[in-house]
């Protein structure tokens, strides 16, 4: 990244051009700057924790899995909530790139355990997947943070996907094709990295 | 002026009242792609998928079998496509990116001439002579263009040519041997593709190339070390744990020393899989995956707080 003093000259040439009417809090634009230094988010960071936090949560669903847990059903959907609840106020309370290998595994796992414990409650299928689109695209709604939304987009994507298989709707594909393109676009055209 | 990016837009224009206007001027100024940006990109993305398709369309063309074709004009349709395409890469007046697509799209040719030969004289069509035959034949195209998505597809080849004969040939070959070939097989392309454009010159090898390779090599001696740490443990398997941990500190050097991250966080993370196993081997206990799932947590974690450490540092 260039030095903060080329960034001053970008305010000043535009401050130029703007005239008088133009105001900005050069602070927090600086400050904005700073924090972009001391955090550089690139993509080998960005597949590392996903990877990383993908893999802790096999081996913790299988730890609950050897412990015996998935006899009782009420405790797998708690500590799935908790975890999920966890993943998104700690994203929320801190953005750092650091926890983030901790907040996917939570979330990732909260997510399944959840699932699990409705399906062993043998709560209607469409019910479950609906549920979890929702608490995804909730969650979307609450943390911008590019890692839990990359998780979260992936997890409404996949219940509409599994909505349409268990419907036995098979024409819809193409629609959902269709809707994941739109997304792939909207976030490319966007990109804010 | 420094250079715009996006992102300072967006910085900008979040703290200031900087107008629509203004900010849309500075976007078509300075951050989107003009006519000829998309003119470039538009000629080699139509002709790449022009070729792609052609060859792909004529792969399924013989796949499908077409039985009321003669044997001779089967494989003589394949030669004077595999001519012509050739012939028009010899061309003197197209460009060179040009050229390397349609010698990219003979070499895919040469493939599907050796299963149409394979399927006709009931050889099969996996079997490891035809991608060794198809190997060499297209290796003078493959050093005289160096087009890295060439030179991709040649060293895919090598590596299933390799995999292919020690399933169907070399049965008692051990499987932390056939690994360790593939470590080093690829990690010499990997050698070549850094250091070859700084020995010879003109040799042009892109980021990407060379971080395939290194994922490769790097996801070879992994399974080859997992897969060893799961089976009886031979001599073999300490020469690939010796071998892979001096090429694995060399690849951690040559990252620091380069500024590349990439290859300070694959080869990290091979390791806390090897360990992992390591653990896992020791006992496959409920309490083991726990412990698994938090080192994992816990050494990712570490290896990303080193990475964005260095890259501040290598900000300043």
């Amino acid at each position: 990244m260039e030095s903060l003093t080329s960034k001053k000259e970008l305010l000043e040439s535009i401050r130029l051009a703007e005239g008088s009417t133009f105001e900005c809090d050069e602070k927090a634009i600086l400050q904005a700057y700073h924090k972009q230094r001391e955090q550089p988010a690139n993509l080998a960071i960005k597949i590392l924790s996903i990877f990383g936090g993908l893999l802790a949560t096999v081996a913790f669903l299988l730890f609950l899995g050897l412990a015996g847990l998935y006899d009782t059903e009420f405790g797998f959907i708690i500590i799935g909530s908790v975890l999920i609840v966890a993943a998104i106020a700690l994203n929320k309370k801190y953005d750092q790139l650091i926890i983030d290998t901790f907040s996917i595994s939570s979330y990732v796992s909260g997510m399944a355990l959840l699932a699990l414990g409705l399906a062993a409650l043998e709560v209607e299928q469409n019910l479950i997947n609906i549920l979890i689109g929702m608490i995804a695209f909730s969650s979307l709604m609450i943390t911008q943070n590019y890692i839990l939304s990359f998780i979260s987009i992936l997890t409404i994507s996949g219940s509409i996907l599994s909505l349409i298989l268990i419907n036995d709707l098979y024409n819809l594909v193409h629609f959902y094709i269709t809707g994941n393109i739109q997304v792939v676009n909207a976030t490319l055209f966007n990109n804010k990295d | 002026m420094a250079e715009v990016e996006r992102k300072d837009i967006q910085i900008i224009s979040r703290y200031s009242n900087l107008s629509e206007r203004s900010i849309d001027q500075l976007l078509r100024k300075n951050i989107y792609s003009n006519q000829d940006d998309w003119s470039r990109f538009l000629k080699l993305f139509f002709i790449s998928l022009g070729v792609s398709f052609t060859t792909a369309g004529i792969v399924f063309f013989f796949a499908y079998n077409w039985a009321d074709l003669h044997k001779f004009v089967k494989i003589g349709l394949i030669e004077i496509l595999i001519l012509s395409t050739t012939l028009i890469a010899l061309l003197p007046k197209l460009n060179e990116d040009i050229k390397n697509v349609f010698l990219t799209g003979a070499s895919i040719l040469v493939g599907v001439l050796l299963a149409v030969f394979g399927q006709i004289y009931q050889i099969g069509a996996n079997a490891y002579d035809l991608f060794l035959n198809w190997t060499l034949f297209i290796t003078l195209w493959v050093v005289i263009s160096n087009f890295a998505p060439l030179w991709l597809i040649f060293i895919t080849l090598i590596n299933t040519t390799f995999i292919l004969y020690s399933q169907q040939v070399a049965q008692d070959w051990t499987g932390t041997f056939i690994f360790t070939s593939l470590f080093v097989i690829n990690l010499l392309f990997l050698i070549a593709a850094l250091f070859g454009p700084k020995l010879i010159r003109g040799i042009k090898s892109p980021t990407w190339f060379s971080n395939t390779l290194a994922l490769a090599a790097v996801s070879y001696s992994t399974i080859g070390i997992v897969n060893g740490i799961f089976d009886r443990e031979e001599t073999s398997f300490f020469g690939l744990l010796i071998l892979a941990a001096i090429l694995y500190a060399l690849g951690i050097k040559y990252g620091l020393q380069s500024k590349k991250g990439f290859y300070l966080s694959i080869i990290p993370f091979s390791v806390i899989i090897i360990i992992s196993a390591f653990f896992l081997k020791q006992s496959d206990a409920a309490e083991m995956y726990l412990f698994i799932s938090l080192l994992i947590i816990g050494s990712v974690t570490l290896v990303i707080k080193n990475l964005i450490n260095l890259q501040r540092k290598w900000n300043h």
